[in-house]
């Protein structure tokens, strides 16, 4: 019986961990892919920065930063500026499904980035970005 | 004097209790039919009729003796003898139902038939709701309404014929009709006619009362989904749901003609201040999406309504911009529209079936304070 249950539960934490890296590969490839399109390292606190700061005003009132839609805490979930419909949250900590699908990641920093900083973010940009909301 | 005074059956029960569960049910549909208050009142009696009829056809072939169709279908000819026998005052005698009063059958099943049947269309164009809401359109619904209506007449007359007819037999003949329909009992004469009586049934009679009743009940129990969202003019397919329902809940494509989809499409890179990006796959599957769902194919009531309000040249790139929207949400407080938890763009908090983009009254829930003067 106790045999059993050993091997039981070492297959199915074996079974957790590969599934844990095969989620950290998908965000691990990313990052990979942004480093052979010429960012260096990544740095949590600039993506930090990056997220808090104001790119200036939107021309239908209120300001352009992330946090206007996904809360100053990425850990709580967001509202959307205009509609108010309810954002899940960025932070991986929070919501596991963050970042498991790299077009889906590419397609909101595309929109996202010409809304709030007015032209795409950089490879560099998008990397500390996920490294802040991956650390959290 | 050779008179016998002995009876027979001759309606077994099944046939008794159909009969008068007809009536009851036949006279609430009628004084519902009117009141949109009552329409559920109106559905529930209306599907107990279906029950009884489709009971009734089966009941004609498998029933008992004077049941069964073949017993009372008698040709033209036997029909015009017996109505010039009741000229005469002296109409020949049948155990079951006489040649006029058979054919009276026939056409009252057929009417009722039609009728309930045409009462399921026209609850599509009613309310946009029933078993056929998104196969056929609330134009064709409408249609119907007018058929089911006209087909009510023709069997309000045909009861009134039937009505007449049972009284003048019964007093050309002498006898309670009437009560004969309640106990099942007619008088035996002489060697002409078979005196068996038939079977009363009572696990048939037991079987129809529990389906009759049973069945529209819980079809009409409150909680039951008064759409079969599956239906496939109803169906939003994922596509739109997942590409258009990330900034705000996914505006069902019922809701706006498609001309406006087609325009705000075309306009992407402003969408209303913010510039949305589509592959050519996902881009095509959301024409093809608005080409079959927008507001011109009428699947829905809401989507009737919005398309008939709009001139033919307007292009509301807002469902609120329609003038549609703009009556029903006229006794709403203007100020509960800058609260973003109760913007116009979250239909979804008051209507609990705004994503399948049926906008039910009775799915309707608000709160008090925000209805104004």
């Amino acid at each position: 019986m106790k045999k059993i249950f050993t091997t039981a539960s070492v297959i199915s934490l074996a079974i957790s961990l590969t599934s844990l890296t095969a989620f950290a590969t998908t965000l691990t490839e990313q990052l990979a892919s942004y480093r052979t399109q010429g960012a260096g390292e990544f740095d949590g606190k600039a993506g930090k920065i990056l997220w808090n700061t104001s790119y200036g005003k939107d021309p239908e009132g209120g300001e352009r930063v992330c946090t206007s839609c996904h809360s100053n805490d990425p850990r709580q979930p967001g509202k959307h500026v205009k509609t108010g419909k309810p954002i899940e949250p960025m932070a991986i900590s929070a919501n596991s499904q963050r970042f498991t699908d790299p077009e889906k990641v590419e397609k909101w920093f595309l929109r996202n980035c010409r809304q709030v900083l007015g032209r795409e973010c950089t490879p560099q940009e998008k990397g500390n970005v996920l490294t802040y909301l991956s650390g959290l | 004097m050779t008179e016998s005074t002995s009876t027979t059956v001759v309606w077994d029960l099944p046939t008794r209790l159909f009969h008068w569960m007809l009536v009851i049910a036949f006279t609430v549909a009628f004084a519902t039919g009117e009141k949109d208050t009552l329409l559920s009142v109106h559905l529930w009696s209306g599907s107990i009729v279906m029950v009884l009829l489709l009971f009734r056809l089966i009941w004609g072939f498998l029933g008992t003796r004077h049941a069964r169709f073949a017993d009372f279908a008698y040709s033209p000819a036997k029909v015009m003898d017996y109505l010039k026998g009741v000229i005469q005052c002296s109409p020949p005698r049948f155990v079951g139902h006489n040649p006029p009063g058979g054919w009276a059958i026939f056409i009252l099943l057929a009417l009722g038939v039609f009728l309930t049947f045409t009462g399921v269309a026209a609850l599509v164009g009613e309310e946009g709701r029933g078993p056929l809401a998104g196969i056929i359109t609330i134009g064709q619904g409408k249609d119907v309404k007018e058929i089911h209506e006209a087909i009510f007449i023709l069997m309000v007359a045909m009861v009134g014929i039937h009505l007449a007819g049972v009284v003048v037999e019964s007093w050309l003949h002498r006898e309670n009709l009437l009560a004969a329909m309640f106990h099942g009992r007619k008088r035996v004469e002489d060697s002409n006619f078979v005196s068996d009586s038939v079977p009363t049934r009572p696990w048939v009679a037991a079987l129809l009362v529990v389906c009759a009743l049973v069945i529209p009940t819980i079809l009409f129990l409150p909680g039951s989904k008064p759409f079969w969202a599956k239906a496939p003019g109803l169906r939003i397919p994922e596509v739109w749901k997942s590409e258009c329902g990330e900034c705000h809940m996914a505006f069902p494509p019922s809701l706006l003609p498609s001309r406006s989809w087609d325009y705000l499409l075309k306009n992407a890179d402003n969408h209303f201040g913010e510039v949305l990006t589509f592959k050519n796959e996902t881009l095509e599957a959301l024409r093809k999406t608005f080409a079959n769902h927008s507001a011109e194919e009428e699947w829905t009531e809401s989507a009737h309504k919005i398309n008939r309000s709009l001139k033919k040249d307007q292009v509301p790139l807002r469902i609120s911009d329609t003038p549609y929207w703009f009556k029903k949400h006229a006794e709403i407080k203007p100020e509960t529209w800058n609260n973003l938890d109760t913007a116009k763009a979250r239909c979804e908090k008051c209507h609990s079936d705004a994503y399948e983009g049926i906008f039910d009254d009775s799915a309707i829930t608000w709160h008090h304070s925000i209805v104004g003067k």
